[in-house]
């Protein structure tokens, strides 16, 4: 661990290179200003040093923000999940009402995809969730590891979940079709009533643009971080995206409770090690951010939370679209709508 | 990928008045089911790294 005096220099050479804040930002220093004098009545040079620090990185950090910055991982599922839980409970309700047996099939389908969603974002907001005070008090390399276990695990089992229930219902959809185009079992389902199965397949495919929409917004087609010039080069500069900004600014608030908490008990040495521990853990953390995608090294960047989630919604706006042009074009030809329980399933 | 087998199977379903309703619907879901399995496959790989690097991860416990 290096010496305090000479983490003090770096964290002051951080805030010069890696983290000047903009010019634009000038009005929200004023305003701290008054807080950064408190901040060094009542913490001492070293307390105040760290608090100074803290809000500068965040300055900085928050400088790459703009309006145009993608949505974080959580709120696109969030959105994702809430839409399709809306949009399940009505179609449920009208196919009762309606008596339609492929649209409650639909909803169940759907039903499944919401449940992605849940267990993503769940994975997710424990993923960004700050350390604890607790763990920030433990060995740079133990919470760093206990950090990228719990991470792995969350990009295990959720995922996992997903999709061996999509593969169960993927192999039964084969079966049947199977069934239906070799043994002639299958035999065409009167739905009760085609209009309105026709008009929830059409908010339905309004639902899965939009859900598609923000996980492309969210730079997570498929999963897969976009590695454009303009990420490339806010990398380069040490900004961060805005799920990696908003995990590094509850860290540092994390640390700024501690200190708060702690610094009464503390005499100046004890500052001095309370600063490099403060140091280490958020250059660990950097770290660890900064290479969020760890998986870089075999997979690309890759969450797989995020790459399970936009599988399923991808399989399920995919099969919309065979029953959406199926049922249209043989509508406008035959005058025949041709819905089939099986294309339901999945739609 | 998908997309193209997805409009391929839609087109044989609306070109071909030989081909049922049931038989067209029964091929789409076919070719789609078969993409979306080969579709997993990048997603499995990711398990499997994931959880090999899990057990990494676990015998090297920096105490």
């Amino acid at each position: 661990m290096a010496p305090p005096d000479s983490g003090i220099a770096n964290y002051d050479s951080m805030m010069d290179h890696g983290f000047k804040h903009s010019s634009t930002e000038a009005t929200v220093d004023d305003s701290a200003d008054d807080y950064n004098d408190y901040n060094h009545a009542k913490h001492g040079k070293y307390g105040s040093k760290i608090m100074e620090s803290t809000r500068s990185l965040l300055h900085g950090v928050s400088g790459g923000a703009t309006s145009g910055e993608p949505p974080s991982n959580e709120y696109v599922l969030n959105v994702a999940f809430i839409s399709f839980v809306g949009f399940m409970g009505v179609q449920a309700f009208f196919a009762l009402i309606a008596n339609s047996e492929s649209m409650l099939e639909d909803s169940e389908a759907m039903s499944v995809d919401a449940l992605t969603y849940l267990f993503n974002m769940w994975a997710e907001r424990i993923k960004n969730r700050p350390p604890t005070a607790e763990e920030l008090l433990l060995p740079v390399a133990v919470r760093e590891h206990r950090i990228e276990l719990k991470r792995l695990y969350l990009e295990l089992v959720p995922p996992l979940i997903s999709v061996v229930t999509l593969i169960c219902v993927t192999i039964n959809a084969l079966q049947q079709a199977y069934s239906t185009l070799f043994a002639g079992e299958g035999e065409e389902e009167e739905d009760v009533s085609a209009g309105l199965m026709l008009f929830f397949s059409g908010l339905n495919l309004v639902l899965d643009v939009v859900n598609v929409t923000c996980f492309a917004r969210a730079n997570q087609a498929y999963g897969l971080q976009k590695q454009t010039q303009q990420t490339r080069d806010n990398e380069a500069a040490g900004l961060m995206n805005a799920s990696t900004r908003n995990h590094f600014q509850q860290h540092l608030e994390a640390a700024q409770l501690l200190i708060v908490e702690k610094d009464e008990e503390l005499e100046e040495d004890d500052n001095h090690n309370h600063l490099s521990m403060l140091q280490g853990s958020d250059m660990a953390l950097t770290d660890h951010t900064t290479h969020d995608g760890y998986l870089e090294s075999w997979f690309g960047n890759v969450n797989l939370n995020m790459c399970s989630a936009w599988t399923v919604g991808y399989f399920f706006y995919f099969i919309f679209w065979v029953a959406a042009i199926v049922a249209t074009t043989k509508e406008c030809v035959d005058g025949v709508m041709v819905f089939s329980p099986f294309i339901f399933r999945f739609s | 990928m998908r997309s193209l087998a997805v409009l391929v199977a839609a087109a044989i379903a609306c070109l071909f008045d030989s081909v049922s309703p049931a038989s067209a619907d029964s091929c789409a879901a076919i070719v789609v089911s078969i993409t979306i399995l080969v579709s997993l496959i990048p997603l499995l790989r990711g398990l499997y790294m994931t959880a090999r690097q899990i057990i990494i991860e676990t015998k090297n416990v920096p105490y």
